[in-house]
């Protein structure tokens, strides 16, 4: 294991020149095998694949500029090295010698590199194959790498080291010379040898080169080293290095280069290091989520660029506490290095492509605000409110308005899990309003917070709660309405336009101080209803079609109809229910009670609530659809109650008049489709959700009539 | 020659001279003998009564007369349309009436 340490500290790049002494040699058919010593280490080596003289002896240092470390058989196998000079002139020539030939094995070396590389990555191969030691097989990969890196990078600057290195070739030519001639004489018989001297006349710039080339390359290949340790691991042993030069970095003052900034629009996910300009957008609580048994925590942010794109970011676990007290709304940062991946069309803000998560390396460096000269504070879109009900359900807008109706606090339980509060309000915007949601932190601040900003205005008459919100998400049920997300951010009194036109609109309109009941509002519930485009009406003959396919069913369908037919017999129309509104649930007579599963709760009295099959028709063909209490009661007039009294007191003459006035009606019908299975078969059930009389909605009605004659050319 | 009674607008009551039409618009004057009525193409067309004939009690009427060569419309009968009629909507299906002869007319053979 010794050799091993060796190694390590080889690699780590304190030494940069691995050099070591010869203790033995032992020559073989194709391999020299040494024994060489650092300091107190020994380890074995071999030299394979050579092609000239090897003269090396006990006592010599060579330095190895290249090779590789087997763990399996311990020992170095050396490519590339040179036997170092020492000072005196006799050595110098015998080391001169063996520089020569050692250059030569160099060169050879050099030449037949892609030879040797290829036969390398073979033994690479194998020796993966047999190794389990995780970091030889880094080492291994990355030497395979560098040899690539190595080809390429000895081609590019031998152009350039030859440029540069001219002055200092010529100077050692000229040594050469002078030792050539000594050496001429001595190896005269030897032709060989002159040969070799010639070449390496010629040759020695390029070698010398070549050893600057490597040398540097080492350099590189080590810096390349580095830098892919921290883009490969998290968990390497090198994180040591990484954090020494990361504190060596924050120790000094925020040293970047703007031009280097990059732009969300550059993000990909296969960058990993990067700087960016951003603004802190917003920023909520950190969330807890457990998953199977490991409880976790995020906390989520958006980050606005230069070019006023957004983008979500998110902190995990242990790096929210790094960051969460640091980081504030409204301030410069530089933003340098995280993961990049796709956003989750759901949470995205602007629907930006790609979020981003804090790894390790991340870092937010406040900027002073010169650097905010060309960067735009925090950008609204706002959507008109005139807009909304066209908006489809969950996206994310930016809205403007003035807060009302602030419900108080509100706690939700979960079974088992952490409550949440809960706050609603009505967000009024001229002519219109909306029913917005806080949720959290959010709607247990806002109270105070709306005092403080209202406080904050000297003038009693502008004490108007004008308020603007981003990124709040359009839902929809029984009409749009607005809800706070972790992400949406509020701002008081902001200084837009639309903020004058509002207020000057509200001021206008109230007669009173305090809420304006003066103001004419066209609430946006049940706009999904009222306002039914032509594709969604359908002829009952084309919703039969679609429920015998079965296929591509929607979920809702308007039809023009009129029920042609229900069952008259009133103990299969009408059931006993739960008192309780929110519960319908069919409750059990328990000798004077009724007894509620589903609230557990027992009462004196039961509200029947209707469930009748009926038959609906227009000109085309008829549907089968079961209706419930709302419906129920439009069709027939009065309620189930009612109708349960008239049959108690016998009155079949007027049961007989309401049934009768009740057929035969037009109404425009909302019918909800649901596949099921029952008894290994799809079936598809209808359900009259909502209808109005036709002659309510007349106009609409001609329209959509029109638009259908239109279509005919 | 069969005796219909077109629904029209003020474009096609040239063609209609002498014949009986059903007119309906938006009541802007209504002055004894002589009301005014705004028809669906935005004209407005001059309405003859009878001088005992009862007021008109909405913002919209349906006239049922003659159309006179200045093309003005000799009364005959009314209807109450109501104050919320869509007069646009109306000059929709009046124009599409003319293009659609085989929907909005019967037919002429029979």
């Amino acid at each position: 294991m010794s050799a091993k340490k060796l190694i390590q500290s080889i690699k780590k790049g304190s030494k940069k020149k691995v050099i070591l002494s010869i203790e033995k040699v032992k020559k073989e058919k194709d391999l020299i095998k040494l024994l060489l010593k650092d300091n107190n280490e020994e380890i074995n080596g071999i030299i394979k694949n050579f092609s000239k003289k090897v003269s090396l002896k006990k006592g010599n240092e060579i330095e190895l500029e290249k090779f590789k470390y087997d763990a399996k058989e311990k020992l170095i196998k050396i490519e590339e090295y040179s036997i170092l000079e020492d000072e005196d002139e006799d050595e110098n020539e015998n080391e001169k010698e063996d520089e020569k030939e050692n250059e030569d094995e160099n060169e050879d070396e050099n030449e037949s590199e892609k030879e040797n590389e290829d036969e390398n990555e073979k033994e690479n191969e194998d020796e993966k194959e047999n190794e389990k030691e995780d970091e030889d097989e880094n080492e291994k990969e990355e030497e395979n790498e560098n040899e690539k890196e190595d080809e390429k990078e000895i081609e590019d600057e031998k152009e350039n080291e030859n440029e540069k290195d001219q002055k200092e070739d010529k100077n050692q030519i000229e040594k050469e010379d002078e030792k050539e001639d000594e050496k001429e004489k001595e190896k005269e018989e030897e032709n060989e040898n002159e040969k070799e001297d010639k070449n390496q006349i010629e040759d020695k710039n390029q070698i010398e080169n070549q050893i600057e080339n490597e040398k540097e390359i080492e350099n590189q290949i080590e810096n390349e080293k580095e830098d892919k340790n921290q883009i490969e691991n998290e968990n390497q042993i090198e994180n040591e290095n990484q954090m020494e030069v990361e504190s060596t970095e924050q120790s000094s003052q925020i040293n970047f280069q703007e031009e280097n900034c990059i732009y969300f629009s550059q993000l990909n996910p296969l960058l990993t290091q990067f700087d960016m300009k951003v603004r802190l957008v917003a920023k909520s609580d950190p969330k807890t989520y457990t998953i199977q048994n490991k409880t976790s925590k995020l906390l989520p942010l958006v980050l606005m660029d230069e070019k006023k794109q957004e983008i979500r970011a998110t902190i995990f676990n242990d790096l929210i506490d790094k960051f969460i007290s640091e980081i504030k709304v409204g301030e410069l940062y530089l933003f340098s290095n995280g993961k990049i991946k796709l956003a989750e069309r759901k949470y995205a803000p602007k629907n930006s492509i790609y979020e981003i998560t804090f790894i390790p390396e991340t870092k937010m460096q406040k900027l002073p605000e010169k650097y905010a000269e060309n960067f735009p504070n925090i950008d609204f879109e706002l959507v008109p409110f005139s807009k909304i009900e066209s908006i489809q359900e969950q996206t994310l807008i930016d809205v403007i308005g003035i807060l009302e109706d602030l419900s108080p606090l509100e706690k939700i339980e979960k079974s088992g899990e952490f409550s949440n509060f809960k706050r609603k309000g009505m967000l009024v915007n001229k002519d219109y309003q909306i029913d917005i949601q806080f949720w959290g932190s959010t709607a247990e601040n806002i109270e105070s917070t709306m005092k403080n900003y209202l406080d904050s205005i000297p003038r009693q008459e502008d004490k108007i709660p004008l308020v603007a919100f981003k990124q709040v998400r359009v839902m929809s049920y029984k009409g749009k309405y607005l809800t706070f997300t972790d992400l949406s951010q509020s701002y008081w009194g902001p200084n837009l336009p639309e903020a004058e036109e509002i207020k000057n609109f509200y001021l206008k309109n109230t007669m009173k101080k305090g809420l304006a009941q003066q103001i004419k509002t066209n609430t946006l519930t049940n706009l999904s209803y009222q306002d039914v485009g032509i594709d969604q009406r359908y002829l009952i003959s084309k919703v039969n079609k679609l429920e015998d396919d079965k296929r591509n069913l929607p979920e809702f369908v308007f039809v023009q109809g009129m029920v042609a037919y229900m069952n008259k017999d009133l103990d299969k129309i009408m059931y006993p229910g739960c008192l309780n509104s929110h519960c319908s649930r069919k409750v059990v007579k328990n000798k004077d009670l009724w007894f509620c599963s589903n609230c557990k709760t027992l009462n004196k009295k039961c509200q029947y609530r209707y469930m009748i099959d009926m038959n609906i028709q227009d000109f085309t063909d008829s549907m089968w659809c079961i209706c419930f209490n709302a419906s129920g009661k439009r069709i027939l007039g009065i309620s189930a109650d009612e109708l349960m009294k008239l049959k108690e007191e016998n009155n079949s003459q007027e049961i007989e008049r309401i049934f009768d006035q009740a057929l035969f009606k037009r109404y425009i019908c909302k019918i909800r489709i649901q596949k099921h299975i029952y008894q290994e078969k799809e079936k598809v059930t209808n359900t009259l959700v909502y209808l109005d009389p036709l002659i309510e909605r007349i106009r609409e009605e001609s329209r959509i009539l029109i638009e259908e004659i239109k279509k005919l050319k | 020659m069969q005796f219909l009674t077109q629904r029209v607008n003020h474009s096609m009551l040239k063609d209609q001279v002498g014949k009986s039409v059903r007119f309906v618009g938006k009541v802007t004057h209504l002055q004894g003998n002589e009301a005014k009525l705004l028809s669906p193409d935005s004209v407005e067309v001059s309405i003859i009564r009878e001088p005992n004939s009862l007021k008109y009690s909405s913002d919209f009427v349906e006239v049922v007369g003659t159309v006179n060569s200045n093309l003005s419309i000799k009364e005959s009968q009314f209807v109450n349309f109501g104050n919320n009629f869509d007069l646009q909507t109306y000059n929709e299906m009046l124009q599409l009436s003319t293009q659609f002869p085989e929907i909005f007319q019967p037919d002429k053979q029979n």
